[in-house]
């Protein structure tokens, strides 16, 4: 997808005023896997669900190879702003997450939440990802290879950043009961092998809506409101604007 | 034969075809050897490279005791191997090359591990954890290399400063996956 050169000026260009500092319970970090368009379909359609229930979102993700699950880079639905970065460095992913809440906040009073893909190439090799890794959040999926990839998603974090708090989000699976197997599984592997506990953020379903979302680029919550899928995205995002500090302004619709 | 003498001979039989597995293959030389204190060694084996291996289980549970008994046996062994070698000048060990110690056992805390590393940072001390899985075709008994815990890992948070439990969480009901074919976006 073409983009602006302001729309990634801000990676490239020296600053000119310094970047107001992030307030770290604020950015929710996601590893992420370059071209895991199931997963940047979800982030994006959560960060719009965000800001349907009142609270002002952004995205920040590293730049796509390909096809994006967002319209453009910008503010786009319900106000939601997606800002892509390249080189999708930890520092500049904070750098660039610090700004987006700054501008987000800037226009509203409610608090906003920042939603960070970050590479999970990056977990390993940056230094000093700290206050980007205070929240963070796995997008979880029962594949014993995914849970492999998450599970060294999980340990990099807790090796760069071991007082980040640490939350999962089960997607692809076919049940409730899967759902609740896959993440008892990886608490019981934190648990056990990093001494960790997980809070869990419930499962969200990548159903036909979620494949339609990423065509039509068109949010779920609102080109399909009331489906499970939709339900799903907001039971997610009222219990990340809850454990932010913050209570969801809308309550999700059953 | 007692259900539980029939367990643990069974244990025993699986361990032994699958200490081969572990990335070293072993040829078994001596079972159930009376060691340093008459303590028992479960298997003394042999590395192609003439490496002795000294395999120790803990059926119960590896804890800092076992690393301890594992450490002292080992060393009887190495004490030993120029000994047996005047006996079987054939059997191929290599008397100036420490042995391998395995320890073998259905869990071992991070404390055991972090002992275990510190004991032994040539890596020559390995930790298997083993655990009986279920399959359509019966039980099957998996066996883990654990790697040590990094050296210099900063401390996690307090213990009061954690969430109490991971517990699983979520407004949804079973319903609310009726007719979802499951994964169904690309990877």
């Amino acid at each position: 997808m073409a983009r602006e050169r302001s729309d990634v000026a801000h990676a490239l260009l020296p600053e000119r005023e310094p970047a107001p500092a992030a307030d770290a319970a604020r950015l929710v970090c996601v590893p992420i896997a370059a071209r895991d368009v199931a997963r940047s379909a979800l982030l994006w359609n959560l960060a719009v669900e965000l800001a349907r229930q009142g609270t002002p979102a952004a995205l920040v993700v590293p730049a796509p190879d390909g096809g994006a699950a967002w319209p453009a880079p910008g503010r786009g639905p319900l106000g939601v702003e997606v800002v892509e970065v390249a080189p999708a460095s930890l520092a500049v992913l904070a750098e660039t997450a610090g700004k987006a809440a700054a501008r987000a906040a800037a226009r509203s009073a409610t608090p906003p939440l920042v939603l960070v893909g970050v590479p999970l190439a990056s977990l390993r090799k940056d230094a000093d990802a700290g206050s980007l890794l205070a929240r963070v959040l796995l997008l979880a999926r029962p594949d014993e290879r995914e849970l492999v990839e998450t599970w060294a998603a999980l340990d990099a974090v807790v090796e760069q950043a071991p007082a980040a708090a640490l939350g999962a989000c089960v997607f692809g699976v076919r049940s409730l009961a899967d759902a609740r197997r896959t993440f008892e599984s990886l608490a019981a592997l934190a648990e056990l092998e990093l001494e960790r506990t997980l809070t869990s953020y419930g499962v969200l379903i990548d159903d036909v809506h979620l494949s339609r979302s990423i065509v039509t680029q068109r949010p779920i919550v609102l080109a399909q409101p009331g489906t499970p899928a939709a339900r799903a995205l907001a039971d997610v995002a009222a219990m990340l604007i809850a454990d932010a500090g913050g209570q969801a302004a809308k309550q999700p619709e059953r | 034969m007692e259900p539980r003498d029939a367990q643990a001979a069974a244990l025993r039989r699986e361990l032994r075809s699958q200490l081969g597995g572990l990335g070293v293959p072993l040829q078994i030389l001596a079972e159930d050897v009376a060691g340093e204190s008459d303590e028992r060694i479960a298997w003394i084996a042999m590395a192609p490279d003439g490496r002795a291996c000294v395999v120790l289980v803990d059926p119960d549970g590896g804890d800092d005791a076992l690393v301890a008994r594992g450490l002292a046996q080992r060393a009887w062994v190495q004490a030993r191997i120029a000994d047996w070698l005047q006996l079987a000048p054939g059997l191929g060990a290599r008397a100036e090359l420490r042995p391998r110690l395995l320890l073998l056992a259905p869990e071992f805390s991070r404390l055991t591990r972090v002992a275990a590393r510190e004991a032994d940072p040539d890596g020559l001390l390995q930790l298997v954890r083993f655990r009986w899985s279920p399959t359509a075709n019966g039980p099957v008994l998996r066996l883990d290399r654990l790697e040590p815990p990094p050296p210099g890992r900063p401390t996690p948070p307090a213990e009061d400063e954690r969430p109490v439990a991971s517990v699983f969480r979520s407004g949804l009901g079973e319903r609310d996956f009726s007719g979802n074919g499951g994964a169904t976006t690309p990877r």
